[in-house]
């Protein structure tokens, strides 16, 4: 009671599991409203913000959760912004929280646009906008490039994992492939090298 | 009809909301003649400068529209076209997510996610390239020094200081107003 939460601590994730349901759905609520209401510019973004939100700062998720709910949602149907929200709040309240976090996600959005659209050639020449926007665009650019480093650093290192984020970025940044059949590869990757290659050596993993 | 027309692009839409551009422009020039190519340019640029996944503001932007051309409510047609995007997504992932514990039990299901994390990162890597190349050069103009300085300066202060993703953000577009005050537009 009146505690002041220790930050980025493990502790906050057992408080927040052994917490009420309303109280986790309203924590999924303000921390996925404030997402929806300051993302722009792409999926990655919001992966950038989970990184450091929810994995540094409130471990609601571990890194490799996080890295399997990336997986999924780039192979899924949909936004991955609203998959993975949809992902987060189901395991942190069940089907309600996935529900309860992809309503708040797309609220902000929502009713930014339904406000807009009535002005919308005035909103989107105002050179204020454009400036503040300018500012924002490289922000999530130095965000983006952050949970890089540091989701780089949860991965082994070997030279296949080497050879696989080369070709998946070369694809994908150079050859502007698409990221959906990348993922594919990748998944089909880790069935051949650390499944089938192990069992094949003899010797149980 | 506008929820149909945005479910099935919420559902043949894979990898995020720039995959779906091409879909949408389909389904809402040609087939049905909602919008005009021109106009069509204007939601991509409003998506682009608004809050949230780019594919919900495109839904919406397009819902709201359609809506005040047939004299309907824009809350009714955005809801339609907003929730008809969202849905496929939110019932394909609960079901993924409920089932994703027992399928972790499997060794192949192991052993693929543990494939895909070196392209993730890739991924990661590949939109940060992207998004800068398309910053840093935008088509027809020359190289932007000022927001290559401001990404450098940017990146500096987050290693020496400490500072939370959201103050970041929000620091990035005060930065863009303060520097659009001197003259400087990033």
């Amino acid at each position: 009671m009146g505690r002041s939460p220790e930050p980025g601590q493990a502790a906050a994730e057992s408080a927040l599991k052994e917490a009420g349901l309303a109280k986790r759905l309203w924590a999924l609520t303000l921390t996925f409203g404030k997402f929806g209401g300051i993302t722009f510019g792409g999926g990655y973004a919001i992966v950038a913000l989970l990184e450091e939100e929810l994995v540094r700062r409130k471990g609601w998720l571990t890194q490799d959760e996080l890295f399997n709910i990336i997986t999924v949602g780039e192979s899924t149907p949909g936004p991955i912004a609203v998959n993975t929200a949809t992902f987060v709040g189901y395991r942190l309240a069940g089907v309600l929280g996935g529900c309860v976090a992809t309503a708040a996600l797309v609220f902000p959005a929502w009713l930014v646009i339904v406000v807009v659209s009535g002005f919308y050639l005035q909103f989107r020449e105002n050179a204020w906008v454009a400036a503040a926007l300018g500012g924002i665009r490289v922000a999530a650019i130095v965000l983006i490039a952050r949970a890089f480093l540091r989701m780089g650093h949860g991965v082994p290192r070997n030279a296949a994992n080497a050879l696989a984020f080369a070709l998946a970025f070369l694809l994908v940044a150079v050859l502007g492939r698409n990221a959906l059949w990348v993922i594919v590869g990748g998944l089909l990757y880790g069935v051949l090298w650390y499944g089938v290659r192990p069992r094949l050596k003899g010797g149980r993993p | 009809m506008l929820f149909w027309t945005f479910l099935k692009v919420g559902l043949f839409t894979i990898g995020g909301g720039y995959a779906m551009i091409p879909l949408i422009q389909q389904q809402l020039i040609e087939r049905h003649g909602w919008v005009t190519p021109e106009q069509f340019t204007d939601f991509v640029g409003i998506a682009e400068s608004t809050p949230g996944p780019f594919a919900i503001n495109i839904a919406t932007f397009s819902g709201v529209h359609v809506a005040g051309q047939h004299g309907l409510s824009p809350l009714l047609g955005s809801l339609c076209s907003t929730g008809g995007v969202v849905l496929p997504s939110l019932v394909i992932i609960l079901l993924i997510a409920g089932a994703f514990h027992y399928a972790m039990r499997h060794w192949a299901v192991r052993a693929a996610l543990e494939g895909a994390k070196p392209v993730v990162v890739g991924l990661i890597g590949a939109a940060a390239v992207t998004l800068l190349r398309h910053t840093l050069l935008p088509a027809g103009e020359p190289f932007h020094w000022a927001a290559a300085g401001f990404a450098v300066a940017l990146f500096a202060l987050t290693h020496w200081v400490r500072i939370g993703a959201v103050s970041l953000i929000l620091l990035g577009g005060a930065l863009g107003l303060g520097l659009r005050c001197f003259g400087v537009s990033l």
